[in-house]
């Protein structure tokens, strides 16, 4: 399994690499003079020319590249058109918020969606299977803004049962330690804090969850349908096993090897989507800033934050991976 | 007009799936819809009339039954806005699944088919596409374009073209091996004879299932764009676009103004969902390849 | 005579379909006594595998039912018992093995584990118990190094050894009857007879009863006291090894006996049976055998033959005696 690893890892450093070059070229090809593009329009000529210089923009394009990429990887990824802050400072800074929104949402998917799943396998052609997988089929179908303006509608305004913008109430005060609200409430034992935060992530968290939920009960359904169809399943039945324990311990450990690799793809579908959620919702996270910086032509912010999203991706892809790995008996032990 | 035997073998298989006869339906209304949208739209979709803003529809009373489905922020009607929509929607979806289909197609053959480093290299690039989320890339895409819904046909075209390539790729190489390509060869057909009468036509049910699928999505992507603002520009009715900056009409307490915009947007991506999920059980035995 | 360890009365075992019902199992009786083998032998599709899961109501549910008949197990009827009561059965009084060892392995299950499961919850075993007892049972089939094999996963043992993990899991409990379906099949020649040997010496040891499904006669020659020979549904003979053999009396018994190359000699040619298996939603009226049968009288498409004794535990059904 280590070799796997290993394996794996080399694969996706020329990914990362392609990545870079990817995020790097899109900027470079926007029509217009490149420095002032990454200056900004506002900007002074003397400004304009630092940034020509601090970039090689008078260079050839390969060697432009470089000097990007050694900026990247000792951390500079440029200043914020807008705010005048380091992008990479800024992403950080951002970066708890999305993630603890994915979290949220992805825990809701899975729990909710594997549930689903698994009934409607087993109890096939019941009237729950019928109802759940067209269910699924909708939620798949709708477009994830709308379904986050319809509950925020719903919910928020009409109900006017929970918040629909940012984290926490302004008059809640929260000690951050990780920048997970949920965590730090926990942790400084701030219940007040916590039921707060919570409150502000169950909306977009749901919305933004609904369509991998969809797809995991989807997913969830079909592989346990096609594991239960196997030999081994009746062989644990012939052993006398209650069934009870014949489709969680047998049927769902096998089913779930290629529910894995599902769930490590939703997550890119859950940080596309999050980009719209946090539009929606006000949630200041990495989405909403990426968005905000396409709007204001913001293009260091732009490139560093595609980078960052796409690197999260990637990774998340790879511990997926390995997590594949470590659940199949097959690949662990040769 | 006679049908050989297969193809009326499929067809009759086909309608007794009900979820691709559903589909096909619904796609039909659609269809209808974005066809003859001077038939059916009540009013003038660009015509604005500030002091009738945010009106609820018909459910509000007769006296609101001059547009339907009530009015958006400018006071137009947001029932004709949605049903001259259509077109613009089915459009940017289909042309934007058919270049990503052709570019996907064609890297696809000739990866797996020719082999080699071109091949390696190729699904490099593949990877790297795949690397970023789908509305991530085509936001990128747009950045360095500009807003327009021809720009963002381009963007979400390139968005499926690798998904499009890898299928049409594994679906080559498989084909590849099959001994009557190899007869063929014996016989001293070319590579491109090979390529366009044996291997595309075999290749040809999962790319059809999978253009399918993708035209929902890449709706379900256009309308994102068209609600960043980044696809359609104003005044042309897109479901999207119609949906961008709704906060306000929420507030407002003008939900109809968010809602069916929706509706319309859900109903034809299920629509396309349900026909190409009724063409893959059809295929499903020869999709395992 | 003792009493006999299984005993099936007239069962018949029916699975809807759109076309109709299959006659998959219609009318099958016969008994297993203590410490035989029974061999169940037949073509494939006869019923022989459905029988076998009847017997511990393991056929395709809802479309699968037992209509008719009855089932003793040591003389209670399990025709009668619900689910639960089946699943006490299972494991421990009846066990069964399968034909093709590596899909019916659980592929993330280590082989111990699988063996441990069935002490566990049959018998109350603690986990440390379980695994000491698992390891012992490894041992028993022959399986070398068993506190190491224990803990790797089906993939990485051979068919054979597979098969022998099969085996220990299923006698883990020391059942009154072991059906083993088709069990050396899937196997190589040299590992078939080790196989064979093995489920020998282990029902001797734990004084289990044997039902042996296959349709290879050389292995009903080796293995078996008793044998049955089946036929779309039904059993058209009955009797002790060493008598089939000798005086096989059916037309189908004997065309599959000709049908087999023999080693002593006989330059004669190989017969296949013309034909082919009949449809079991409408099966031939009258004996079931007659289309393809050479010494068919006009009585045999009218009226269908019974199992009736012709001599010591020989028994037929067939209108020619």
């Amino acid at each position: 399994m280590g070799r796997y690893v290993l394996k794996r890892l080399g694969l996706i450093l020329p990914v990362l690499l392609g990545v870079s070059v990817v995020v790097f070229l899109v900027v470079r090809l926007t029509p217009g003079d490149p420095a002032k593009v990454m200056a900004g329009e506002h900007a002074s000529p003397e400004f304009i020319e630092a940034i020509r210089v601090k970039w090689g923009l008078d260079r050839p394009l390969y060697a432009q590249y470089f000097i990007w990429l050694r900026s990247v990887l000792q951390g500079d990824f440029g200043t914020s058109i807008a705010t005048h802050t380091p992008v990479l400072e800024e992403l950080l800074q951002r970066f708890p918020a999305t993630l603890e929104l994915s979290l949220f949402a992805m825990t809701f998917a899975v729990l909710v969606g594997m549930t689903a799943g698994i009934i409607s396998a087993v109890r096939q052609h019941s009237i729950f299977d019928y109802l759940a997988m067209t269910g699924a089929l909708i939620g798949v179908s709708m477009p994830i803004f709308w379904l986050g303006l319809m509950l925020m509608f719903f919910f928020g305004l009409y109900l006017d049962l929970l918040p629909i913008s940012g984290r926490l109430d302004p008059e809640i005060s929260l000690r951050t330690i990780t920048g997970l609200y949920l965590v730090d409430a926990l942790i400084t034992r701030n219940g007040r804090a916590f039921w707060n935060a919570l409150s502000h992530l169950v909306l977009p968290g749901v919305a933004l969850g609904t369509i991998p939920m969809a797809l995991i009960a989807r997913m969830t359904r079909s592989s346990m349908l096609e594991v239960i169809r196997q030999d081994f399943i009746r062989t644990e039945r012939a052993k006398g096993l209650p069934e009870r324990r014949v489709i969680y311990r047998h049927a769902l450990r096998n089913a779930l090897i290629p529910i894995v690799t599902v769930i490590g793809m939703e997550f890119g579908l859950l940080l596309g989507g999050a980009i719209l959620t946090e539009t929606i919702f006000a949630w200041p996270g990495l989405g909403r800033y990426t968005v905000d910086a396409v709007y204001a032509r913001d293009y260091p912010a732009i490139q560093g934050s595609v980078l960052f999203i796409a690197f999260i991706f990637v990774v998340v892809n790879l511990i997926t991976d390995i997590l594949y790995a470590f659940i199949n008996p097959r690949i662990r032990y040769g | 007009m006679r049908l050989s035997e297969k193809t009326q073998e499929t067809l009759h298989v086909f309608f007794k799936n009900k979820t691709a006869v559903l589909g096909l339906c619904v796609l039909c209304a659609v269809i209808f819809v974005a066809c003859f949208p001077w038939l059916l739209a009540p009013n003038d979709p660009l015509k604005r009339d500030l002091s009738l803003r945010y009106q609820p529809g018909f459910w509000a009373g007769q006296e609101f039954a001059r547009f339907p489905l009530g009015t958006d922020y400018l006071g137009r009607c947001i029932l004709s806005r949605i049903i001259w929509g259509t077109r613009t929607s089915l459009l940017v979806g289909c042309i934007a699944v058919f270049i990503s289909t052709v570019l996907g197609v064609i890297l696809g053959l000739f990866s797996g088919y020719l082999g080699g480093w071109l091949d390696i290299a190729l699904m490099r690039i593949v990877d790297v596409l795949f690397a970023f989320p789908s509305i991530l890339l085509a936001i990128t895409i747009m950045a360095a374009l500009g807003p327009g819904l021809e720009k963002a046909m381009i963007a979400i075209g390139i968005v499926y073209t690798p998904q499009m390539a890898r299928i049409v790729r594994s679906v080559t190489l498989v084909l590849r091996e099959m001994e009557y390509i190899e007869a063929e060869k014996a016989l001293g057909a070319s590579h491109a004879r090979i390529l366009w009468y044996h291997i595309l036509p075999n290749a040809l049910a999962p790319i059809v299932v999978y253009a399918t699928l993708n035209i929902a999505g890449a709706i379900l992507d256009a309308a994102a764009l068209g609600f960043l603002g980044l696809g359609a520009m104003p005044p042309t009715p897109e479901w999207g676009a119609m949906l961008s900056g709704s906060n306000k009409a929420l507030v407002s307490g003008a939900w109809w103004a968010v809602a069916f915009p929706g509706v319309a947007i859900m109903v034809t991506v299920l629509g396309f969902n349900l026909l190409g999920d009724g063409m893959r059980d059809l295929l499903d035995p020869r999709l395992r390849m | 005579m003792k009493n006999p360890v299984l005993s099936i009365e007239n069962l018949k075992t029916y699975i809807a379909t759109y076309r109709g019902f299959v006659r998959a199992v219609d009318g099958v009786t016969f008994k297993i006594r203590e410490g035989e083998t029974l061999g169940l032998v037949g073509e494939s599709g006869c019923g022989k595998s459905m029988t076998a899961l009847s017997i511990l109501k393991l056929y395709p549910k809802p479309q699968g039912r037992i209509m008719e008949g009855a089932i003793y197990l040591d003389g209670e009827d399990l025709v009668l018992k619900g689910e639960e009561e089946m699943q006490k059965i299972r494991g421990k009084k009846i066990s069964m093995v399968f034909q093709e060892p590596m899909t019916s392995l659980d592929p993330v299950f280590p082989i111990g584990e699988g063996i441990m499961e069935v002490l566990m919850i049959h018998q109350g075993m603690s986990r440390k118990a379980a695994e000491k007892e698992a390891i012992e049972l490894l041992r028993r089939v022959a399986i070398p190094d068993p506190e190491r094999r224990m803990h790797q996963y089906p993939h990485q043992l051979s068919g054979g050894m597979r098969q022998r993990a099969m085996i220990a899991q299923a006698l883990a409990c020391r059942p009154r009857l072991l059906v083993a379906d088709e069990p050396t099949t899937a196997l190589d020649v040299t590992v078939q007879a080790q196989i064979l040997k093995l489920i020998n010496d282990l029902k001797e040891e734990m004084q289990t009863s044997v039902l042996l499904i296959t349709h290879d006669l050389g292995v009903v020659a080796e293995s078996c006291q008793m044998v049955a020979v089946m036929y779309a549904g039904k059993i058209v003979e009955k009797a002790e090894v060493r008598e089939l053999f000798a005086h096989p009396l059916h037309p189908y018994t004997r065309a599959l006996l000709s049908s087999i190359p023999r080693v002593d000699g006989g330059k004669g040619r190989l017969e296949a049976i013309p034909g082919s298996v009949p449809d079991l939603i409408n099966p031939p009226l009258g004996c079931r055998f007659h289309p393809r049968c050479r010494e068919r009288l006009s009585i045999c498409d009218k009226e269908e033959p019974t199992l009736k004794m012709v001599d010591k535990e020989h028994e037929l059904a067939c209108h020619l005696l």
